[in-house]
């Protein structure tokens, strides 16, 4: 828009809406005006919060200590009573803290169609609660509704012991009765959900031993059952379960409540379809004293604000309608964050660097088309991408090249290749290959026909990334044919293995799961995440091997074996990943010293753990400072260190400790 | 001429028949559907530019779980089958559930009538409003420089897309980056139930200022352009030249005489003012986070909401259907001359 054109519009709107102004920028006074001040110093040493308080409190005296009842010792079981705390103890409890969702949740039900959206994972995060969960700095198991576990010789059956102090948030105690009532919902056809189902039918029916004893058997010989059962299956109250199967549950109770077992709840009133949704904060959570709550649970209310648009959110942000923005665009945080706000302190401006899971991104190749069953060619292909520069020019340095199918995580083979931008050596294995002629447009070829290679992508934005690699290509004299096609036809068509290359991005958990991507079984079938038809008998031994491993230790070690045997056979050109969470938020938070834990993302997540949610809390003395600056524009607050390194320093503290434990 | 809008009207049915029929077996075979979409969501994680992929939920899903999805959806049948199905409901008044809302299609389409409505409405009436007399006042001064000046403003709005002005207005009247004027969207505040009448009007149009200005703003040239060059076509017709001379002032020959047969190209439209409880624009919707309409079409098609996607069509091809006709009839009553047959 040219400059005349725009001062046009400025003076018809400001002609035509003068007096419409009812909330100026520093209008946010009172809002966090709930936090409470806090009263004694707060201990930092973890052991002056009880794991288990009066563990038996709670406990039905008709049933017997062995059979999990009043007086349990927890003899022959397991349980955590050594980890650091996860929040910080000095948080406050109080206030409000708003975000924002492109979409609104179609139903708030936690399992079945539609349920997984990333706006429901955090709510269950919240809201609902596993038998056992992650540590996030040390990935061990932690007790939350199950007090003890059991994994017994054969490693295939599991008990569990139900804390008897647990309860819903009717006051109804959790019992093992519930669990098996979950699990009946989850393996439940009627549910719909596939995901659901096959995570759990590779379990026979659980056990109800006792009121707090359950058993479950695993159908295979796999530590990821344990995980799975402990750590993903929310358990809801069996006595309403019980008239509900999976198909009421997905017709009925799309926006109606199960009883739940968190620190959060989700009140009918807060549900403001296609707008905003709330969780609250209950006064009553069960283990709201407990090492495992210590810090955690902080803002009374946590509102999800729908804004479709982001460049909308990022607007209602600056302007104090959103509390935080997760910054998603390199370009934005390199050019659009550096406004007065910014830079007087009242916005603050992070840059985490963690652990947390990282996918991988880059050109899938298709091994099973000729030539690129040729690893030269592959290799060839990946030596032609020049990512410094690109990364430079187009990314801002934001992110690093990407040598490992687990860059950035403690899984992260160091010895991996690094795969510089280098077409002399590119065209010297393509030589080797076979494409050393040219033909008169200068292209290269084998038995007089030219390298030709068509590239899938779904999107425009990969264009530039996209273009400087077709023109590298053309360089040396192979020809890159971009097609767009929707994600949808990219899906269909890289599951039905008919690409030569595309683009793609995979996401990651906590712990890999190599299997399904990486045996030779799924190699050569439709519809499988094994899209370049990977097949290496070490791998398919490391991947039955890895299953068998209880020990994360050994896991560990396998995985980076793995690693290193997948980067040495070329199957992605591997692009690049964000070593950091980018965040933005007003300067009214308290946070534990790395901002976010160890694995964590922006936001909280029921697999990956508590985030800014969970963690922060409003400092009153900041908030107060903030409404002093918004009203003030003289006024500065500290900036801050924009670089949080805390977790890469702790890591490496780690490895001094005890080395190969982490990269 | 009644025999001729009946045969209109019966018309209709195949019309109708063959415009669903086409959609039905276009979203039955592109890929991507509801099935897919599931297995697609579970299999693979959020795109993003630079990584830090979301957890992953992969696990390979059984068959049998992926047939009982299919069976769920009512792929498990010919696609014949399940158009006969569809069309008998339909007959039923029943238009499904929603795949993405779990609400019953109707509901999901209803709730949006009220911002339809307002959007339609006002931008009908306001541009009517506007633009019919901007149209007569620039035949009567063509050439003027104030005629020129106007022609100018309505070209160039028509030229901006309505969405990019939105942004642009809203970045600058937002309050986020210069001046807090509006709000930064949505159609109604929060406390909209605890307002007084009163308020809620100001309310209403402090919210809708901005989004009413971008989804008529090319609307504008259109009409004053439409009622400008209309009336001047008239205005050199040998029956104006009568009126002058046998005296009428120039008013009552503009008004009454000219007007009125200038407007019958204009008045052909208002059939299709039925249409407006569907109006809305996706862009506008999505740039001032409105959850209108557009929106909706727009991404039931896109998230393969085939209910909902089908019910809109139903509803708005029955519209345009009636509304044509509808038309025709304004153009008899408008116009005596014209006969249809």
């Amino acid at each position: 828009m040219s400059q005349k054109q725009l001062l046009l519009l400025l003076l018809l709107a400001l002609v035509l809406t003068s007096g419409c102004s009812t909330s100026t920028p520093g209008d946010n006074s009172g809002r966090d005006s709930t936090a409470s001040a806090r009263t004694s110093p707060v201990s930092l040493n973890k052991d002056d919060y009880a794991v288990f308080q009066n563990p038996d409190a709670g406990a039905d005296p008709s049933v017997p200590a062995e059979m999990g009842g009043k007086g349990f010792k927890g003899e022959g079981w397991e349980t955590n009573t050594n980890f650091d705390l996860i929040g910080d103890p000095r948080a406050l409890k109080g206030g409000l803290y708003r975000e924002y969702t492109s979409d609104f949740p179609g139903t708030l039900r936690m399992g079945g169609p539609e349920w997984n959206s990333s706006t429901n994972y955090t709510i269950a995060a919240m809201v609902y609660k596993t038998l056992l969960r992650i540590v996030p700095n040390t990935l061990n198991y932690l007790s939350v509704l199950a007090s003890h576990w059991q994994i017994l010789p054969d490693k295939m059956t599991f008990r569990f012991r139900i804390n008897p102090n647990a309860r819903f948030n009717d006051g109804e105690p959790v019992t093992a009765d519930d669990v098996v009532a979950s699990w009946n919902l989850y393996t439940d056809k009627g549910l719909q959900d596939p995901a659901a189902y096959a995570t759990f039918i590779k379990f026979e029916k659980p056990v109800a031993e006792s009121k707090y004893i359950v058993r479950v058997k695993g159908k295979t010989l796999d530590w990821k059952n344990f995980l799975n059962f402990s750590t993903t299956m929310l358990i809801f109250p069996a006595r309403v379960l019980n008239s509900v199967d999976g198909a009421t549950y997905v017709r009925d109770y799309n926006f109606k409540y199960l009883p739940s077992t968190g620190p959060y709840i989700i009140n009918e009133s807060d549900i403001q379809k296609g707008k905003s949704l709330s969780v609250r904060r209950r006064k009553d959570y069960w283990a709201e004293k407990a090492r495992l709550s210590a810090g955690l649970n902080n803002f009374d209310e946590i509102r999800f604000v729908v804004v479709r648009d982001e460049n909308l959110a990022f607007e209602q942000f600056k302007k104090g309608d959103l509390d935080f923005f997760y910054v998603n665009r390199s370009r934005q945080w390199a050019e659009e964050l550096n406004f007065d706000r910014v830079q007087r302190g009242l916005i603050q401006k992070r840059k985490v660097f963690n652990n947390k899971p990282e996918g991988h991104q880059g050109f899938a190749i298709n091994t099973r088309r000729q030539p690129f069953g040729d690893i030269r060619v592959r290799k060839a292909l990946t030596l032609l991408l020049n990512r410094d520069l690109m990364l430079e020019k187009l990314f801002f340095n934001e992110y690093l090249p990407m040598n490992s199918y687990f860059a950035g995580t403690i899984y992260e083979n160091p010895d991996n290749p690094r795969n510089l931008y280098d077409p002399q050596a590119a065209l010297k294995l393509l030589a080797e290959a076979g494409w050393k002629d040219r033909d008169e447009q200068g292209r290269l070829t084998k038995g007089g026909k030219p390298l030709e290679i068509e590239l899938l992508y779904d999107g425009k934005s990969f264009e530039p990334i996209l273009t400087v690699y077709q023109d590298d290509l053309r360089k040396v004299g192979i020809n890159l044919n971009l097609r767009l096609v929707t994600f949808e036809t990219q899906f269909k068509l890289v599951n039905e293995r008919h690409f030569d290359l595309a683009v793609l991005k995979w996401g990651a958990g906590i712990f890999p799961d190599p299997e399904q991507e990486w045996h030779s079984r799924l190699a050569d079938v439709n519809d499988t995440n094994n899209v370049t038809g990977f097949k290496d008998p070490r791998m398919d031994q490391i991947c039955e091997k890895y299953a068998k491993a209880f020990d994360l230790k050994e896991r560990i070690a396998l995985i980076k074996e793995l690693d290193g045997i997948m980067t040495s056979q070329y199957h992605y050109i591997l692009h690049w990943y964000a070593p950091a969470e980018r965040i933005v938020y007003w300067n009214k938070y308290g946070h534990p010293a790395g901002y976010l834990t160890r694995t964590g993302e922006h936001t909280s997540d029921i697999l990956l753990g508590p985030g800014p949610e969970q963690l922060w809390w409003v400092e009153p003395e900041k908030s107060q400072r903030l409404n002093q600056a918004m009203a003030d524009a003289a006024m500065k607050l500290d900036v801050g260190e924009t670089e949080s390194r805390f977790w890469q320093e702790h890591a490496k503290k780690e490895q001094e400790v005890s080395p190969g434990r982490s990269q | 001429m009644t025999g001729y809008f009946i045969r209109r009207f019966l018309l209709i049915i195949p019309t109708f028949l063959g415009i669903t029929l086409a959609v039905f077996v276009v979203m039955h075979f592109v890929p991507g559907g509801p099935v897919e979409r599931q297995i697609m969501r579970y299999k693979m994680a959020a795109m993003g530019e630079g990584g830090g992929g979301g957890p992953a939920r992969g696990v390979e899903i059984p068959a049998e779980a992926i047939e009982e999805m299919k069976r769920y959806y009512g792929f498990d049948k010919p696609v014949h089958v399940r158009y006969a199905l569809w069309l008998w409901n339909l007959l039923h008044f029943d238009l499904g559930r929603s795949y993405i809302y779990q609400d019953p299609v109707w509901d999901v389409i209803k709730s949006r009538f009220p911002i339809s409505i307002f959007l339609g409405l006002t931008g009908f009436v306001m541009s009517y409003l506007v633009c019919v007399p901007l149209g007569v006042w620039k035949a009567v001064k063509h050439g003027s420089k104030l005629d020129f000046f106007s022609s100018f403003t309505v070209f160039l709005g028509y030229s901006i897309p309505g969405w990019a002005l939105g942004t642009a207005l809203l970045v600058l009247f937002g309050g986020g980056s210069f001046w807090s004027l509006f709000p930064l969207g949505g159609f109604r505040p929060d406390n909209w139930e605890y307002l007084g009448f009163f308020q809620k009007i100001t309310a209403q149009i402090h919210y809708m200022f901005l989004p009413v200005l971008c989804y008529m703003i090319a609307e504008f040239a259109t009409l004053t352009i439409l009622t400008k060059n209309s009336l001047m076509e008239n205005l050199g017709q040998d029956y104006v030249r009568t009126a002058f001379a046998k005296g009428l002032n120039e008013r009552r020959v503009i008004f009454v005489h000219a007007l009125r047969n200038s407007l019958i190209p204009i008045a052909t439209g208002l059939g299709h003012v039925i249409s407006l409880i569907l109006a809305g624009s996706f862009l506008i919707e999505k740039v001032f986070n409105i959850d209108g309409m557009g929106y909706l079409g727009y991404t039931s098609i896109l998230q393969r909401d085939y209910p909902v996607a089908l019910g809109i069509l139903v509803i708005s091809s029955l519209l345009l259907l009636v509304g044509n006709i509808l038309s025709d009839i304004v153009y008899v009553v408008a116009d005596p001359r014209i006969r249809f047959k």
